[in-house]
């Protein structure tokens, strides 16, 4: 789940104004044609080129299958394989739906006990990746769980027969996973649609006759849509993109179809396979994403809060609405957290802290410098966008920025194939020239690892660096050049110090989403090398999650800090705080 | 010769040619106004010759020293200029005072500060040196941007329509502050503006752009007032009435009365534009008075409406007879204007300021 | 102090010597005012305005020679000169009373210098060079 793609820095919730790739008005420039092909567009396009390579290695394997068994998969899996993920996401899309609308719909419109806490407090649930929170209710709500001991003990039952339970490791129950999990994309989102409606055409329609929830139908919502669209498909990514959940819960998606083909058929081709027909959805989803986007009403975000109406609920509504909105942050992090703590305390183990802290050691090695690797390259690109702002260049970027929507299944696949080859290559190339063998490079290394998170992760620190960037006006850079300063000195004196909280806003969000990920940690880690998030994994899988219960709390620790910083967005967008910025 | 000089400059976007063959001086000490619409390339011209956009012919010379022709480019920052953008541009993370040094850092610390604090005292800026610029108004940032611009000293000082962003009320103040500072530091001036109130006031030159990249005329406020060299020209400086008069006799015949004309052509019909306040209202129809005063009977007009603009109205009238029967006019006179006079009212014209155009 | 650079020259003999006797009134003009030697300035002034006038009807001339497609444009440029003359000569007879009178007179000597009469003249530069040396 990366809680920095939604707000802050990156996509603003409202609108996105520096849409991915779109510079400011040319500073300095240089108009003849055959400048175009220089240092900064070379740089540009050699980097979406390697963003492109996986994805391009994964369709052309596809197509191209060195051991073919797609007919095989055809008629065996492949059918259970999609009404699976559809059935998860047409559940997951309808959960989120309801409790991100509404949950939003009531903190922005209505005035209920609580409602302050709630507006950022409803984020919470975003700092708990899925699988983590689906080993927590696993141990809970299974057979052998404290939920249904207590209820045999209550009710005298002895066993399974004498009792219906929801068997939580089902579809039904990976779809409750993760809405509770990925409803706060929808909620934000929504949330902002809300906000940025003029409450005159709520209160026109009011007056006009049409009660509350009848306004609400006809007017709030449409209007809210395009932002409720996007919410959507970025939860229906996240959902495509899942693997610990599925995983442990063996249902079978296109992501374990495409892991269980690889590792468990050993066959790399069948896998590139399935990882297409699953890029038909990305691709679907990414159209419905851009249209939404382009629909939406770009607000100026620093025109002044606007006063709300604030529905009062009193009496039972009020605590109603109270209940409706504790409840998903209740289920979705406070009381895995709490188990999590009470596991943590209970399997209290030095040893264990100490692995555990070596793993956490190298996850953060790991997180840092894909983090800084992200950043500098957004820096370059967002530059060269800034600079020579071509067609081309602008392209370039969407294109290196699409790796957001890619699954982690998807782009581990490419990532291996891509560098096998290039191992195999470099190998041969030695052995015929050189006499030796070079062995596997790159396949298995730090780099595998870092190469797949930068892929992954490269649209989230373009979005914040370019929205960082693009508050240094071109007239700031001509009052500077003016005034003296040649470009490296404007770069140092003004550039640096205005983009800095967006640079290192932008190396904290990869950061969290590298800590997180682990579709792609499991396939490319090195071996003997362990992140906390694969750590928690592989521990959850072999039912030992008290002992593993550390980890985890580090990890949603972690991802706490971004819905601490998306909060204060928040928070300072109420009236009485400067706005908009 | 010191100053600004801009020598058959060329520019064009792709095929578009937006500055065509212009050459000017902007003499140190002087205040260059070019007036234009959106479009016509003043900007342009302006970043060319700060050196913010490459020069692709022709040359550009200041204070003596080519920066820029066809071998010749010199970098924004050797220039010694100071350059005022629309939007101010103050570097929203420094204070005030620190915008000012940025362009001081030659010098030593002690000076700068000084020359920075005695900037900011001649904009009326001093008491907020420590604030930063999101704390101060659109008038308080104008200023000091003005005083960042000049604190380095620079040779040529370089405006982008620096007055657009504030209010109207603001306006006439922050223009006369900053030409009074601007004539203070006796630097040479080249402005940029769309507002021709404002370029007749701060101007000594104006020159007027058009939409093609060429200057329709360049002269001083009340020579372009007084003479415009075209209707497009007479119209952007103020509402012109217009109407249509036949020349006969050496006279242009209208329906105010035979009127002199010089140097129109016989027998054509000619339009005439004249300004508000180059025609009068009388109760007499004047054929009998003295030699002094506008020629002509004047023509028998309704009085439409009259608006005070505080100490003189505009009243609209429309003409009754003659070939000028039915045009509506509008004319300026001192003071108020009574519409519950009865009696007959008569228009006359001043030959004085009327404009021919042939009637093409 | 003005002077003539490569920059301004039109690379015509006879247009390139008045602009540079011109540049040279303008600079006494300019010196008399400084030095306070008004009955000096009054003298300079008419015979610079006498020497432009030969200036224009030579160019005109040139410019007649050659066809120069915008001769009508220039002779009226010209012609609508004639009111600006008139006043600096107004105003170099009130120079010894009037700092007004002073400032206005340096400034329009100037820009009269600088844009009516070579920067203008910018404008055919390239139309003579062309022309003289297909003649040659």
């Amino acid at each position: 789940m990366t809680a920095g793609r939604l707000g802050f820095g990156g996509w603003d919730v409202a609108s996105e104004q520096a849409s991915m790739g779109d510079p400011p008005t040319r500073t300095l420039s240089a108009g003849r044609l055959w400048r175009w092909l220089d240092g900064w567009t070379l740089a540009t396009l050699v980097i979406a080129g390697f963003a492109l390579v996986p994805i391009a290695a994964v369709v052309y394997l596809a197509f191209t299958p060195s051991d073919n068994i797609w007919p095989h998969l055809v008629s065996t899996v492949l059918a259970g394989y999609v009404t699976t993920t559809l059935t998860l996401m047409l559940g997951v899309g309808i959960g989120t739906l309801i409790i991100g609308v509404g949950t939003a719909w009531l903190v922005t419109m209505c005035r209920f006990p609580g409602r302050r806490i709630f507006e950022w407090g409803m984020l919470l649930p975003m700092a708990m990746p899925a699988y983590i929170i689906a080993y927590v209710y696993t141990d809970i709500l299974e057979y052998a769980g404290p939920l249904q001991g207590m209820l045999r003990d209550l009710f005298g039952w002895s066993g399974k027969r004498d009792y219906w339970f929801p068997e939580i490791r089902s579809v039904g129950g990976a779809i409750a996973m993760m809405t509770l999990v990925l409803y706060p994309y929808v909620y934000l989102l929504s949330r902002a649609a809300f906000l940025e409606q003029s409450m005159g055409m709520f209160e026109a329609s009011r007056s006009l006759g049409r009660g509350p929830w009848r306004s609400f139908f006809t007017v709030a919502l449409p209007l809210a849509r395009p932002g409720i669209v996007i919410g959507l498909s970025l939860v229906l990514m996240e959902t495509l993109n899942d693997f610990g959940t599925v995983d442990f819960f063996a249902v079978n998606t296109f992501s374990l179809g495409i892991f269980d083909v690889w590792l468990n058929m050993n066959n790399v081709s069948g896998a590139a396979q399935l990882a297409t027909v699953m890029l038909l959805f990305v691709a679907l989803l990414v159209f419905f994403e851009r249209y939404a986007r382009r629909k939406q009403r770009f607000h100026n975000t620093s025109s002044k809060f606007q006063a709300l109406p604030g529905f009062p609920l009193t009496g039972a509504r009020g605590l109603g609405a109270t209940a409706a909105c504790l409840l998903p942050v209740l289920l979705g992090f406070a009381l895995p957290t709490l188990v999590l703590l009470h596991y943590a305390y209970l399997h209290f183990d030095p040893e264990l802290t100490a692995e555990i802290r070596g793993h956490a050691i190298n996850s953060i090695k790991l997180s840092v410098l894909a983090g800084a690797m992200a950043v500098v390259i957004a820096i370059i690109m967002a530059y060269s966008a800034r600079i020579k702002g071509t067609k081309v260049l602008r392209a370039a970027s969407r294109v290196a920025a699409m790796g957001y929507a890619v699954p982690g299944a998807v782009l581990a696949v490419g990532v291996m194939i891509v560098l096998g080859n290039l191992d195999n290559g470099i190998d041969s190339f030695a052995r015929t020239n050189f006499g030796l063998s070079t062995g596997l490079i790159f396949s298995g290394t730090i780099a595998a690892v870092t190469f797949g998170y930068l892929v992954r992760f490269l649209a989230l620190s373009l979005g914040t660096v370019e929205v960082g960037l693009a508050k240094v006006t071109p007239s700031m850079d001509g009052a500077s050049r003016s005034l003296g300063r040649g470009a490296f000195a404007t770069m140092r004196l003004v550039h640096l110090p205005l983009i800095r909280a967006s640079v290192l806003t932008a190396v904290l969000l990869v950061f969290v989403d590298c800590m997180k990920e682990l579709p792609m940690t499991v396939i490319l880690q090195p071996f003997n090398f362990q992140t906390l998030a694969s750590f928690v994994h592989q521990y959850a899988s072999d039912e030992q999650l008290g002992d593993a219960a550390l980890a985890a709390l580090s990890i949603v620790g972690v991802g706490v800090v971004p819905v601490i910083l998306l909060s204060l967005t928040i928070a300072k967008s109420r009236p009485g705080h400067a706005v908009g910025d | 010769m010191q100053g600004l000089h801009m020598v058959a400059v060329h520019h064009a976007y792709g095929s578009t040619a937006v500055l065509n063959n212009i050459s000017f001086t902007v003499p140190a000490g002087e205040l260059v106004c070019l007036l234009g619409p959106s479009g016509c390339g003043k900007t342009t011209l302006l970043r060319i010759a700060a050196g913010m956009e490459r020069l692709q012919a022709g040359s550009v010379i200041i204070d003596e020293e080519v920066v820029a022709d066809a071998t010749i480019h010199v970098p924004p920052e050797e220039r010694r200029i100071g350059y005022m953008f629309q939007d101010y541009a103050l570097f929203p993370h420094l204070s005030v005072l620190d915008n000012v040094t940025f362009g001081l850092f030659r010098r030593d610390r002690v000076t700068a500060k000084e020359r920075a604090m005695e900037m900011l005292d001649q904009v009326g800026m001093a008491r907020h040196a420590a604030r930063f610029p999101h704390m101060l108004s659109g008038g308080q940032q104008q200023r000091v941007a003005l005083a960042r611009a000049l604190a380095p000293e620079p040779r040529l000082f370089l405006l982008d329509e620096p007055f657009s962003g504030l209010d109207t009320g603001m306006r006439s103040r922050v223009r006369a502050e900053t030409l009074a500072v601007l004539k203070r530091n006796n630097v040479a001036t080249l402005m940029v503006t769309h507002d021709p109130q404002e370029a007749m006031f701060m101007a000594d030159r104006i020159k007027v752009m058009g939409a093609n990249g060429h200057i329709l005329q360049t002269g001083a406020p009340a020579d372009i007032y007084h003479k415009p060299v075209d209707e497009y020209v007479a119209h952007l400086f103020g509402d012109m009435n217009m109407f249509e008069a036949r020349v006969e006799h050496g006279q242009l015949i209208s329906s105010f009365g035979a009127i002199a004309a010089d140097a129109a052509v016989e027998g054509t019909i000619v339009r005439v534009l004249i300004r508000p306040e180059g025609m009068t209202l009388s109760n007499t129809d004047g054929s009998n008075t003295d030699g002094g005063g506008p020629q002509g009977g004047g023509a028998l007009v309704d009085i439409l409406s009259a608006h005070l603009l505080g100490n003189s109205s505009l009243v609209r009238f429309r003409v009754r007879d003659g070939i000028n029967g039915g045009a509506e006019f509008h004319v300026r006179v001192p003071g108020s204007f009574d519409l519950t006079e009865i009696g007959p009212i008569w228009a006359r014209v001043d030959p004085d300021h009327i404009f021919l155009y042939p009637l093409v | 102090m003005a002077k003539i650079t490569p920059s301004f020259e039109i690379e015509v003999e006879t247009i390139d010597n008045d602009h540079r006797r011109l540049v040279d009134f303008t600079n006494q003009i300019t010196a008399a005012i400084d030095d306070q030697q008004y009955a000096e300035c009054a003298r300079l002034v008419p015979d610079f305005i006498a020497l432009s006038k030969r200036h224009f009807a030579r160019e005109e001339a040139l410019l007649d020679k050659f066809d120069y497609p915008g001769i009508d444009q220039h002779r009226q440029h010209h012609a609508g000169l004639d009111d600006k003359m008139e006043t600096m000569l107004t105003l170099a007879g009130r120079v010894e009373d009037n700092r007004l009178a002073r400032e206005t007179l340096r400034r329009e000597v100037f820009f009269f210098l600088m844009d009516d009469v070579i920067n203008e003249d910018m404008d055919f530069k390239k139309f003579l060079v062309d022309a003289r040396s297909k003649e040659k």
